[in-house]
């Protein structure tokens, strides 16, 4: 009993309402905010809806392990998520949201347990009085974290990724701290499912793994299950490491390669170089103006005005870090700085570093530096602390009340063109003018102009053709006199004096100047 | 003793070198600096973009003191971002600085530490709100002067006086990287500055 919480059921209630607090704060207007789908959230939408209905992906392969999209290859659980969320709820914005939402959501409860793991790690690392509010503080601030609650509400594999992760992380600290070898099986799977959901847990799982077996190798006397389950697990990972030597596996890493500008120089410079590129690139992800001021500058994820993380946690993250380096000891502080330091390993690969989606394991560790921040200042004693406290108090409120104003009120449509937000309107309109057509054309390619695969998700059934970019289509020769809706998003487009015309419609974004998305014409 | 002192005259020199790449610097680039016209100009754009209907909501959320404040800290973090410390005062530098940070905060060799501390968390202030009117010349020389010193004392403190163990290592292999990052990225400052045009 202490004079924060005092008993059990305070805390229990206190849990529920902060996870009931996340989860509003994930589903609210969560086909809304951001408004639209972004183009691999349709390709999402479009292959999970292909696999629910036909068992095969839009190129025809049934049930695969990556899914081809533009060009690289998807990691398939999220894919094959989002067509269970399907079932219910139909081929629609929400379904393909939903998986980011429901894992998210649930990732509040693990962390909140997986923080109980870390205080049994060493009993002398919080006092007894405080690790209820540590616990409960720190899941707070996982819940409400601008950058968790983001991620939360976009159809992107990286929130799934997370979940898997920190549960494995929770269960290899319960194997620890209960010798459960249970545990280590579902730690280890976590990891697995980890690699199959996003491309970031292709290099952070493995060497997760490796490091978690060999600790538990050392320190449990059951050696011979740990080195099963160490078999399994890599015999899970194989087909997705064999798959990551393929030219499709690889695909990702060679667009986005940090070192492909230094490609040129000679094996030595590179031997020199290398090393150097991705410790720049490493660095970048703990550059205080990345965290809490202009995150990655991304228009599609930036919160004009905030960074990822609010910044009135800068003074708790200095305070939690003074702290953990004051007090945490043997395996709990290698855990954390582990945490800390594996979170970026991937992104720091590939450019543009930082990047928000690379690194969204950071904020683990980061909300429990935080967290340990934030619970330190509660015990402060003398009239003066708790003036300080008050008011660090009532401007963090503040601070995360102006986020989620901006972030719920504005960015919507601030980020309206990021997030393709005129797409739904554009095919819902061409679907009801269909029958008035012979031909719907649409000028663009995979990778400019209007993107089929809207047209794929919200009407797979609508005809259309694609008139690629630099070549002028023409109508067939039986259809000369045929109605044609032509459907461009380029204001300048060319093709359009090869044809007559005639002018329909707009479709306009309801953002602040009412941008023209899409123009419709009758050729 | 002797070695202490002679691993460190090294930093001193490396970052030497880094403040001769520093110091061909034009001017800033705008995230150092305070432009109040600027900051006036976003508050009015966010006042304009405000959709919450309610004027009081909007004065509330967008307001002179909100615009300012966080103006002030992201161009004050600015000073503190890893990748701009490694490229002005080196990387065995910005490893220092961390270092005397938690010294400072552990309060050990307070006498040294802390009155530097407190330079190293006020340049960047004068910097922040002085730089058009003082030669930028001036201003990186401080800058580098005051946090080269806070390494220094730092690397000081935290180096044993009798036997070459694992932080001497750890000081070489950063020692190492530094030579190599010099030489590697030589027009890095070009991020935070405008450098002439032959140094591209």
């Amino acid at each position: 009993m202490h004079k924060f919480f005092p008993s059990f059921r305070i805390e229990i209630f206190v849990l529920i309402v902060i996870i009931l607090l996340g989860v509003c704060l994930r589903f609210y207007h969560l086909t809304n905010v951001p408004l639209g789908l972004y183009i691999d959230e349709a390709s999402i939408g479009y292959n999970a809806a292909a696999i629910l209905h036909t068992g095969k992906d839009e190129y025809g392969n049934p049930f695969p392990m990556a899914f081809r999209a533009f060009g690289e290859y998807k990691m398939p659980v999220y894919i094959y998520l989002t067509s269970a969320a399907m079932i219910p709820f139909g081929t629609t914005d929400f379904a393909v949201r939903f998986p980011s939402f429901f894992f998210g959501s649930i990732s509040i409860f693990v962390f909140y347990f997986f923080l109980k793991q870390i205080i049994l790690l060493d009993q002398h690392f919080l006092p007894k009085k405080r690790e209820t509010l540590f616990c409960l503080l720190t899941t707070f601030l996982f819940a409400v974290l601008p950058w968790n609650v983001m991620f939360s509400r976009i159809g992107f594999e990286v929130n799934v990724g997370l979940f898997f992760y920190l549960t494995a992380c929770f269960f290899f600290l319960k194997t620890i701290n209960n010798k459960s070898l249970m545990s280590v099986g579902i730690c280890f799977l976590g990891l697995v499912a980890s690699i199959y959901t996003y491309d970031a847990f292709r290099i952070i799982a493995p060497i997760t793994l490796i490091c978690f077996a060999l600790y538990l190798y050392r320190k449990t006397t059951a050696k011979k299950y740990i080195i099963l389950f160490f078999l399994l697990a890599i015999f899970g990972i194989l087909p997705m490491v064999l798959f990551s030597f393929t030219n499709g596996g690889i695909a990702r890493f060679d667009e986005t390669s940090a070192f492909s500008q230094y490609a040129q120089l000679s094996l030595f410079k590179k031997i020199v170089v290398y090393p150097l590129v991705y410790l720049q690139n490493f660095l970048s992800y703990f550059s205080l103006s990345y965290l809490f001021s202009f995150g990655d500058g991304f228009d599609r994820q930036r919160v004009l005005g905030f960074g990822p993380v609010l910044r009135t946690e800068l003074p708790l993250l200095l305070i939690g870090i003074y702290f953990f380096l004051k007090n945490s000891k043997g395996f709990l502080r290698i855990f954390i700085l582990f945490l800390l330091f594996v979170a970026p390993i991937a992104g720091a690969l590939t450019i543009p570093s930082p990047h928000e989606l690379r690194s969204f394991l950071l904020v683990i560790p980061l909300t429990i530096l935080t967290g340990l921040g934030a619970t330190q200042l509660f015990f402060i004693k003398g009239k003066k602390a708790k003036v300080v406290l008050t008011a660090l108090v009532i401007i963090f409120t503040y601070n995360l009340i102006s986020f989620y104003d901006v972030y719920f009120i504005e960015y919507p449509f601030d980020s309206i063109i990021s997030w393709g937000g005129g797409y739904k309107q554009l095919v819902l309109e061409a679907t009801r003018l269909q029958h008035q057509y012979k031909y719907i054309v649409i000028n663009g390619s995979e990778f400019g102009g209007i993107n089929y695969v809207y047209f794929k998700f919200y009407n797979p059934n609508l005809p259309y053709i694609i008139a690629q970019k630099n070549t002028v289509w023409e109508k067939p020769k039986k259809d000369k006199n045929a109605k044609v809706l032509y459907i461009s998003a380029d204001p300048n487009d060319q093709e359009l004096k090869f044809f007559p015309h005639t002018f329909i419609e707009n479709i306009s974004l309801p953002n602040l100047n009412h941008d023209t998305f899409a123009t419709f014409y009758q050729l | 003793m002797k070695k202490k002192i002679f691993i460190l005259i090294v930093i001193f020199i490396i970052q030497g070198f880094y403040l001769q790449h520093f110091i061909l610097c034009k001017s800033f680039q705008s995230q150092f600096y305070l432009v109040p016209t600027q900051v006036n100009l976003k508050l009015v754009g966010d006042i304009h973009d405000d959709r919450s209907g309610s004027i009081l909501a909007a004065r509330l959320i967008h307001n002179k003191l909100t615009v300012y404040g966080s103006a002030i800290f992201d161009n004050y973090v600015y000073f503190f971002s890893l990748p701009f410390l490694v490229n002005s005062i080196s990387f065995v530098g910005m490893v220092g600085v961390g270092i005397g940070f938690y010294y400072t905060a552990r309060r050990k060799s307070r006498k040294i530490l802390q009155p530097i501390c407190l330079a190293v968390l006020c340049v960047p202030l004068v910097e922040l709100f002085m730089i058009p009117k003082i030669p930028v010349a001036a201003s990186i020389i401080l800058f580098w002067l005051v946090f080269q010193f806070f390494s220094l004392a730092a690397w000081f403190v935290f180096l044993p006086s009798k036997f070459v163990n694992t932080q001497y290592l750890l000081c070489i292999i950063l020692i190492v990287i530094s030579i190599l990052w010099y030489f590697t990225f030589s027009d890095a400052m070009g991020f935070y500055c405008t450098l002439p045009a032959h140094i591209h």
